[in-house]
Protein backbone atom coordinates (compact mmCIF):
# COMPACT_ATOMS: atom_id res chain seq x y z
CA UNK A 1 0.00 0.00 0.00
CA UNK A 2 3.21 2.53 1.33
CA UNK A 3 4.31 1.55 -1.98
CA UNK A 4 1.46 2.52 -4.43
CA UNK A 5 1.42 5.30 -2.61
CA UNK A 6 4.67 6.56 -3.32
CA UNK A 7 4.71 5.75 -7.33
CA UNK A 8 1.36 7.31 -7.37
CA UNK A 9 3.35 10.06 -5.83
CA UNK A 10 6.33 10.26 -8.08
CA UNK A 11 3.92 10.22 -10.81
CA UNK A 12 2.24 13.20 -9.88
CA UNK A 13 5.64 15.15 -9.81
CA UNK A 14 7.23 13.70 -13.05
CA UNK A 15 3.96 15.43 -14.45
CA UNK A 16 4.04 18.46 -12.76
CA UNK A 17 7.49 18.84 -14.60
CA UNK A 18 6.92 19.47 -17.94
CA UNK A 19 3.76 21.30 -19.30
CA UNK A 20 2.95 22.72 -22.65
CA UNK A 21 2.37 26.11 -20.17
CA UNK A 22 5.95 26.05 -20.11
CA UNK A 23 6.85 27.14 -23.95
CA UNK A 24 4.07 29.68 -26.29
CA UNK A 25 3.36 27.20 -28.87
CA UNK A 26 3.08 27.79 -32.40
CA UNK A 27 -0.20 28.63 -33.74
CA UNK A 28 -1.32 30.70 -30.92
CA UNK A 29 -2.85 33.97 -32.21
CA UNK A 30 -0.38 36.46 -30.76
CA UNK A 31 0.38 39.88 -32.10
CA UNK A 32 -0.86 39.97 -35.64
CA UNK A 33 0.57 41.04 -38.66
CA UNK A 34 -0.15 43.69 -40.81
CA UNK A 35 -2.03 41.98 -44.04
CA UNK A 36 -1.96 43.87 -47.32
CA UNK A 37 -2.96 42.32 -50.67
CA UNK A 38 -1.73 44.33 -53.92
CA UNK A 39 -4.23 44.67 -56.65
CA UNK A 40 -4.23 46.49 -60.28
CA UNK A 41 -4.62 49.89 -60.37
CA UNK A 42 -6.25 49.43 -64.08
CA UNK A 43 -8.68 46.85 -62.33
CA UNK A 44 -8.95 47.15 -58.64
CA UNK A 45 -10.64 44.21 -58.35
CA UNK A 46 -7.76 41.80 -59.43
CA UNK A 47 -4.92 41.09 -57.52
CA UNK A 48 -1.80 41.91 -59.08
CA UNK A 49 1.69 40.54 -58.68
CA UNK A 50 4.24 43.10 -57.39
CA UNK A 51 7.51 42.23 -59.13
CA UNK A 52 11.11 42.36 -57.25
CA UNK A 53 9.17 43.61 -53.75
CA UNK A 54 11.20 43.93 -50.63
CA UNK A 55 10.31 45.92 -47.65
CA UNK A 56 12.37 47.45 -45.21
CA UNK A 57 12.02 49.57 -41.73
CA UNK A 58 12.29 52.98 -42.10
CA UNK A 59 14.37 54.03 -39.66
CA UNK A 60 18.29 54.83 -39.04
CA UNK A 61 19.43 51.18 -39.02
CA UNK A 62 17.04 49.70 -40.69
CA UNK A 63 16.12 45.77 -40.75
CA UNK A 64 15.17 43.44 -43.62
CA UNK A 65 11.21 42.71 -43.00
CA UNK A 66 10.62 41.41 -46.46
CA UNK A 67 13.44 39.91 -49.11
CA UNK A 68 13.07 40.68 -52.76
CA UNK A 69 10.76 38.35 -54.05
CA UNK A 70 7.56 38.28 -56.31
CA UNK A 71 4.02 38.42 -54.59
CA UNK A 72 0.25 39.56 -54.44
CA UNK A 73 0.35 39.59 -50.87
CA UNK A 74 2.68 39.92 -47.69
CA UNK A 75 2.64 40.05 -43.97
CA UNK A 76 4.40 42.86 -41.69
CA UNK A 77 4.76 43.57 -38.32
CA UNK A 78 3.73 46.65 -36.65
CA UNK A 79 6.08 48.06 -33.93
CA UNK A 80 4.24 47.12 -30.75
CA UNK A 81 6.73 49.91 -28.31
CA UNK A 82 5.59 52.69 -30.62
CA UNK A 83 2.75 54.34 -32.49
CA UNK A 84 4.15 55.01 -35.54
CA UNK A 85 5.43 52.50 -37.90
CA UNK A 86 7.72 53.83 -40.91
CA UNK A 87 8.42 51.32 -44.16
CA UNK A 88 10.21 51.28 -47.44
CA UNK A 89 8.56 49.36 -49.93
CA UNK A 90 11.35 48.87 -52.80
CA UNK A 91 10.15 47.59 -56.28
CA UNK A 92 13.32 46.30 -58.12
CA UNK A 93 12.99 46.03 -62.01
CA UNK A 94 15.78 44.13 -63.51
CA UNK A 95 15.31 44.51 -67.31
CA UNK A 96 18.52 43.50 -69.60
CA UNK A 97 20.08 46.71 -69.32
CA UNK A 98 19.22 48.15 -66.04
CA UNK A 99 18.23 47.66 -62.68
CA UNK A 100 15.51 50.15 -61.72
CA UNK A 101 14.95 50.34 -57.80
CA UNK A 102 11.63 52.43 -56.68
CA UNK A 103 11.59 53.25 -53.10
CA UNK A 104 8.07 54.28 -51.67
CA UNK A 105 7.41 54.99 -48.06
CA UNK A 106 4.66 54.49 -46.11
CA UNK A 107 3.85 55.60 -42.55
CA UNK A 108 1.41 53.81 -40.46
CA UNK A 109 -0.05 55.57 -37.28
CA UNK A 110 -2.37 53.67 -34.79
CA UNK A 111 -3.29 53.19 -31.17
CA UNK A 112 -2.40 50.19 -29.34
CA UNK A 113 -3.82 47.93 -26.90
CA UNK A 114 -2.35 44.97 -24.93
CA UNK A 115 -4.08 42.36 -24.28
CA UNK A 116 -3.24 39.06 -22.46
CA UNK A 117 -2.85 35.59 -24.40
CA UNK A 118 -1.51 33.35 -21.89
CA UNK A 119 1.05 32.63 -19.17
CA UNK A 120 3.99 31.13 -22.23
CA UNK A 121 2.68 33.69 -24.80
CA UNK A 122 2.80 37.00 -22.39
CA UNK A 123 1.04 39.64 -24.12
CA UNK A 124 -0.21 40.82 -27.69
CA UNK A 125 -0.46 44.24 -29.09
CA UNK A 126 -3.87 45.33 -30.74
CA UNK A 127 -3.48 47.96 -32.82
CA UNK A 128 -7.04 50.25 -33.46
CA UNK A 129 -7.71 53.16 -35.91
CA UNK A 130 -4.90 52.30 -38.81
CA UNK A 131 -3.68 55.32 -40.68
CA UNK A 132 -1.69 54.90 -43.45
CA UNK A 133 0.11 57.82 -45.50
CA UNK A 134 2.11 57.28 -48.27
CA UNK A 135 4.70 60.00 -49.10
CA UNK A 136 3.68 61.77 -52.13
CA UNK A 137 6.49 61.65 -54.99
CA UNK A 138 4.16 62.65 -57.99
CA UNK A 139 5.02 59.87 -60.52
CA UNK A 140 7.63 58.34 -59.11
CA UNK A 141 5.49 56.34 -56.89
CA UNK A 142 5.09 52.94 -57.63
CA UNK A 143 1.98 52.50 -55.02
CA UNK A 144 -0.70 54.49 -56.82
CA UNK A 145 -3.15 53.94 -54.08
CA UNK A 146 -3.85 52.61 -50.65
CA UNK A 147 -7.16 51.36 -49.77
CA UNK A 148 -7.97 50.57 -45.97
CA UNK A 149 -10.37 47.18 -45.89
CA UNK A 150 -10.20 47.00 -42.19
CA UNK A 151 -8.29 49.80 -39.65
CA UNK A 152 -8.94 47.06 -36.36
CA UNK A 153 -5.60 44.73 -36.46
CA UNK A 154 -6.87 41.80 -34.48
CA UNK A 155 -6.61 39.07 -35.78
CA UNK A 156 -4.86 37.81 -39.34
CA UNK A 157 -8.11 36.80 -41.44
CA UNK A 158 -8.24 38.68 -44.12
CA UNK A 159 -6.43 42.10 -45.61
CA UNK A 160 -6.25 45.23 -43.56
CA UNK A 161 -4.75 46.96 -46.46
CA UNK A 162 -5.04 46.96 -50.50
CA UNK A 163 -2.60 48.65 -52.62
CA UNK A 164 -3.02 49.76 -55.93
CA UNK A 165 -0.15 49.59 -58.22
CA UNK B 1 -4.08 -29.63 -15.45
CA UNK B 2 -1.46 -28.02 -13.61
CA UNK B 3 -3.70 -25.01 -13.25
CA UNK B 4 -6.43 -26.75 -11.97
CA UNK B 5 -4.70 -28.78 -9.52
CA UNK B 6 -3.28 -25.87 -8.15
CA UNK B 7 -6.46 -24.12 -7.56
CA UNK B 8 -7.76 -27.40 -6.13
CA UNK B 9 -4.70 -27.55 -3.68
CA UNK B 10 -5.68 -23.45 -2.88
CA UNK B 11 -8.84 -24.58 -1.82
CA UNK B 12 -8.13 -26.64 0.34
CA UNK B 13 -5.36 -24.96 2.10
CA UNK B 14 -8.02 -22.03 2.19
CA UNK B 15 -10.71 -24.32 3.99
CA UNK B 16 -7.89 -25.51 6.01
CA UNK B 17 -7.22 -22.69 7.26
CA UNK B 18 -10.69 -21.44 7.56
CA UNK B 19 -10.90 -24.29 9.76
CA UNK B 20 -8.37 -23.62 12.01
CA UNK B 21 -9.17 -19.59 12.15
CA UNK B 22 -12.92 -20.78 13.40
CA UNK B 23 -11.11 -22.69 15.70
CA UNK B 24 -9.09 -20.35 16.63
CA UNK B 25 -11.77 -17.76 17.42
CA UNK B 26 -13.69 -20.14 19.72
CA UNK B 27 -10.71 -20.46 22.00
CA UNK B 28 -9.69 -16.70 22.04
CA UNK B 29 -13.41 -15.27 22.52
CA UNK B 30 -13.30 -18.06 25.33
CA UNK B 31 -10.21 -17.64 27.05
CA UNK B 32 -8.57 -14.04 26.75
CA UNK B 33 -10.11 -10.78 24.96
CA UNK B 34 -7.43 -8.12 24.97
CA UNK B 35 -9.69 -4.79 24.07
CA UNK B 36 -8.54 -2.81 21.49
CA UNK B 37 -8.62 0.97 22.48
CA UNK B 38 -9.15 3.72 19.79
CA UNK B 39 -7.84 7.60 20.68
CA UNK B 40 -10.15 10.21 19.78
CA UNK B 41 -9.69 13.76 19.83
CA UNK B 42 -8.95 16.99 18.05
CA UNK B 43 -5.16 16.62 16.31
CA UNK B 44 -3.71 19.73 15.11
CA UNK B 45 -0.73 20.22 13.46
CA UNK B 46 1.52 22.89 11.08
CA UNK B 47 2.89 21.90 7.60
CA UNK B 48 6.51 21.85 7.87
CA UNK B 49 7.45 22.39 4.07
CA UNK B 50 5.97 25.63 4.03
CA UNK B 51 8.14 27.29 6.22
CA UNK B 52 11.08 25.71 5.18
CA UNK B 53 10.05 26.77 1.54
CA UNK B 54 9.84 29.83 2.75
CA UNK B 55 13.74 30.14 4.10
CA UNK B 56 15.12 28.50 1.39
CA UNK B 57 13.29 29.63 -1.91
CA UNK B 58 13.50 33.19 -3.28
CA UNK B 59 9.71 34.64 -3.92
CA UNK B 60 7.96 32.39 -1.83
CA UNK B 61 6.46 32.33 1.93
CA UNK B 62 3.39 30.75 3.53
CA UNK B 63 2.43 28.54 6.30
CA UNK B 64 -0.46 26.32 6.91
CA UNK B 65 -2.41 24.71 10.40
CA UNK B 66 -4.28 21.91 10.60
CA UNK B 67 -6.46 20.28 12.24
CA UNK B 68 -9.22 16.88 12.23
CA UNK B 69 -11.64 15.58 14.92
CA UNK B 70 -12.35 11.65 14.59
CA UNK B 71 -16.13 11.21 13.88
CA UNK B 72 -16.38 7.74 13.95
CA UNK B 73 -13.72 4.73 13.32
CA UNK B 74 -12.39 5.30 9.67
CA UNK B 75 -13.44 8.73 9.37
CA UNK B 76 -12.06 12.32 10.14
CA UNK B 77 -13.47 15.78 9.84
CA UNK B 78 -10.18 17.54 8.63
CA UNK B 79 -9.42 21.58 8.00
CA UNK B 80 -6.46 23.00 6.74
CA UNK B 81 -5.88 26.81 6.91
CA UNK B 82 -2.84 29.08 5.27
CA UNK B 83 -1.38 31.84 3.68
CA UNK B 84 0.82 32.28 0.89
CA UNK B 85 2.95 34.99 -1.06
CA UNK B 86 4.31 33.94 -3.70
CA UNK B 87 6.39 35.51 -7.26
CA UNK B 88 5.57 34.00 -10.61
CA UNK B 89 7.59 34.61 -13.31
CA UNK B 90 7.58 33.86 -16.49
CA UNK B 91 9.97 34.77 -19.93
CA UNK B 92 6.83 37.01 -20.85
CA UNK B 93 5.05 37.50 -17.46
CA UNK B 94 5.82 38.58 -14.11
CA UNK B 95 3.41 38.51 -11.31
CA UNK B 96 3.05 38.39 -7.38
CA UNK B 97 0.11 36.49 -5.66
CA UNK B 98 -0.76 36.62 -2.10
CA UNK B 99 -3.29 35.58 0.02
CA UNK B 100 -5.43 33.15 2.28
CA UNK B 101 -7.15 29.67 1.75
CA UNK B 102 -9.14 26.84 4.05
CA UNK B 103 -9.83 23.42 2.91
CA UNK B 104 -12.51 21.77 4.86
CA UNK B 105 -13.65 18.03 4.49
CA UNK B 106 -12.63 14.90 5.79
CA UNK B 107 -10.18 11.73 5.90
CA UNK B 108 -10.99 8.34 5.18
CA UNK B 109 -8.24 5.72 7.22
CA UNK B 110 -8.14 2.57 4.92
CA UNK B 111 -5.32 1.51 7.13
CA UNK B 112 -6.35 -1.13 9.55
CA UNK B 113 -3.81 -0.93 12.49
CA UNK B 114 -1.69 -3.60 14.54
CA UNK B 115 -3.18 -3.50 18.26
CA UNK B 116 -1.97 -0.35 19.54
CA UNK B 117 -0.72 1.72 16.71
CA UNK B 118 -2.10 4.56 15.17
CA UNK B 119 -0.89 5.10 12.15
CA UNK B 120 -3.23 5.98 8.82
CA UNK B 121 -3.14 6.10 4.99
CA UNK B 122 -5.85 8.28 4.37
CA UNK B 123 -7.80 9.02 1.75
CA UNK B 124 -9.38 12.52 1.65
CA UNK B 125 -11.81 14.88 -0.21
CA UNK B 126 -11.74 18.59 0.27
CA UNK B 127 -13.69 21.79 -0.47
CA UNK B 128 -11.12 24.63 -0.88
CA UNK B 129 -11.46 28.33 -1.11
CA UNK B 130 -9.07 31.00 -1.29
CA UNK B 131 -9.43 34.88 -0.99
CA UNK B 132 -6.57 36.92 -2.70
CA UNK B 133 -5.10 39.71 -4.77
CA UNK B 134 -2.35 39.47 -7.91
CA UNK B 135 -0.04 41.81 -8.65
CA UNK B 136 0.87 42.06 -12.37
CA UNK B 137 4.81 43.44 -12.02
CA UNK B 138 5.55 43.41 -15.63
CA UNK B 139 5.13 42.45 -19.15
CA UNK B 140 6.05 41.93 -22.57
CA UNK B 141 4.42 41.58 -25.63
CA UNK B 142 5.21 38.26 -27.88
CA UNK B 143 6.16 38.96 -31.12
CA UNK B 144 7.80 36.15 -33.66
CA UNK B 145 9.29 39.70 -35.56
CA UNK B 146 12.95 40.08 -34.70
CA UNK B 147 11.97 43.75 -36.50
CA UNK B 148 10.64 45.40 -33.59
CA UNK B 149 11.94 43.45 -30.85
CA UNK B 150 9.27 43.86 -27.72
CA UNK B 151 10.42 45.58 -24.76
CA UNK B 152 9.21 44.81 -21.09
CA UNK B 153 6.80 46.90 -19.88
CA UNK B 154 6.63 47.51 -16.33
CA UNK B 155 3.18 49.49 -15.21
CA UNK B 156 2.23 47.82 -12.18
CA UNK B 157 -1.46 46.40 -11.53
CA UNK B 158 -3.11 45.22 -8.37
CA UNK B 159 -6.02 43.06 -8.88
CA UNK B 160 -6.94 42.44 -5.18
CA UNK B 161 -10.83 40.76 -3.77
CA UNK B 162 -10.45 37.65 -6.21
CA UNK B 163 -11.48 34.76 -4.77
CA UNK B 164 -11.59 30.43 -6.34
CA UNK B 165 -13.00 27.93 -5.39
CA UNK B 166 -11.71 24.16 -6.08
CA UNK B 167 -12.04 20.62 -5.20
CA UNK B 168 -9.57 18.31 -4.29
CA UNK B 169 -8.21 14.72 -3.21
CA UNK B 170 -5.55 14.50 -0.93
CA UNK B 171 -3.61 10.94 0.08
CA UNK B 172 -1.50 10.86 2.85
CA UNK B 173 0.10 8.68 5.35
CA UNK B 174 0.25 9.40 8.84
CA UNK B 175 2.79 7.89 11.49
CA UNK B 176 2.74 8.34 14.81
CA UNK B 177 6.80 9.22 15.97
CA UNK B 178 5.98 9.58 19.35
CA UNK B 179 2.93 9.15 21.85
CA UNK B 180 -0.08 11.62 20.37
CA UNK B 181 2.58 12.92 17.46
CA UNK B 182 2.33 12.39 14.03
CA UNK B 183 4.27 13.05 11.26
CA UNK B 184 2.22 12.95 7.38
CA UNK B 185 3.31 13.51 4.29
CA UNK B 186 0.24 14.28 1.95
CA UNK B 187 -0.56 14.79 -1.79
CA UNK B 188 -3.01 16.65 -3.03
CA UNK B 189 -4.63 16.63 -6.52
CA UNK B 190 -7.59 19.83 -7.24
CA UNK B 191 -9.29 21.01 -9.60
CA UNK B 192 -11.03 24.51 -10.22
CA UNK B 193 -14.58 25.08 -9.66
CA UNK B 194 -14.57 28.65 -9.85
CA UNK B 195 -12.29 31.76 -10.45
CA UNK B 196 -12.30 35.63 -10.56
CA UNK B 197 -10.44 36.06 -13.63
CA UNK B 198 -8.88 39.85 -13.51
CA UNK B 199 -9.21 41.87 -16.11
CA UNK B 200 -7.05 41.32 -19.38
CA UNK B 201 -4.92 38.93 -17.05
CA UNK B 202 -5.17 35.86 -15.24
CA UNK B 203 -4.32 33.73 -12.09
CA UNK B 204 -1.32 32.31 -12.48
CA UNK B 205 -1.33 30.91 -9.24
CA UNK B 206 -4.00 30.38 -6.38
CA UNK B 207 -2.85 30.24 -2.42
CA UNK B 208 -3.73 26.56 -1.58
CA UNK B 209 -4.23 25.40 -5.20
CA UNK B 210 -1.00 26.32 -6.39
CA UNK B 211 -0.08 27.37 -9.78
CA UNK B 212 -3.01 26.83 -12.62
CA UNK B 213 -2.30 25.78 -15.85
CA UNK B 214 -3.51 27.53 -19.10
CA UNK B 215 -4.99 24.43 -20.73
CA UNK B 216 -6.34 22.53 -17.68
CA UNK B 217 -8.49 23.15 -15.05
CA UNK B 218 -6.60 20.47 -12.60
CA UNK B 219 -3.19 21.66 -9.82
CA UNK B 220 -1.21 19.63 -7.54
CA UNK B 221 0.48 19.98 -4.10
CA UNK B 222 2.36 18.28 -1.55
CA UNK B 223 2.32 19.03 1.96
CA UNK B 224 4.33 17.68 5.03
CA UNK B 225 3.66 18.07 8.38
CA UNK B 226 3.64 17.44 12.19
CA UNK B 227 0.37 17.29 14.35
CA UNK B 228 -0.48 16.23 17.78
CA UNK B 229 -3.49 14.46 19.01
CA UNK B 230 -5.60 15.93 21.81
CA UNK B 231 -7.06 12.92 23.16
CA UNK B 232 -10.53 13.80 24.28
CA UNK B 233 -12.27 10.30 24.88
CA UNK B 234 -11.53 6.51 24.55
CA UNK B 235 -13.33 4.36 23.03
CA UNK B 236 -12.79 -0.06 23.62
CA UNK B 237 -13.73 -2.28 21.70
CA UNK B 238 -13.25 -6.40 21.76
CA UNK B 239 -11.07 -7.77 19.47
CA UNK B 240 -12.51 -9.36 16.87
CA UNK B 241 -10.91 -12.39 15.16
CA UNK B 242 -11.46 -11.06 11.46
CA UNK B 243 -9.10 -8.03 12.49
CA UNK B 244 -6.35 -10.38 13.61
CA UNK B 245 -7.27 -12.44 10.36
CA UNK B 246 -6.16 -9.02 8.53
CA UNK B 247 -3.18 -8.57 10.28
CA UNK B 248 -1.75 -12.02 10.06
CA UNK B 249 -2.20 -11.20 5.94
CA UNK B 250 -0.66 -8.37 6.29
Amino acid sequence: MIKRIIVLLLIIFAFKGCTKDDICPEGTATTPNLIITFNDIVNPANRKQVVGLSIVTNYADSVEVLARTTTDSIAIPLNTNSDTTKYKFIRTTITTTDTIINVDSIVFVYQRKNVYVTRACGFKTEFDNLETTLEEEGTENWIQEILTNRDTINDENEAHLTILH
Amino acid sequence: MMRTKLTLLFFISLFCSAQILLAQKKNETATDTVPKIEKYGIRVGVDLAKPLRTLIEDGYSGFEIMGDFRVTKKFYAAVELGNEKKDWNEPYVSSKTSGSYAKIGFDYNAYDNWLGMENAITLGLRYGFSTFKQELLSYRIYTDNPAFPSQIITEPQEFSGLTAHWAEVIIGVKTEILDNLYLSINAQIKRKITEDEPENFANLYIPGFNRTYDYSKFGVGYGYSISYLIPIFKKTEALKTENSELTIDN
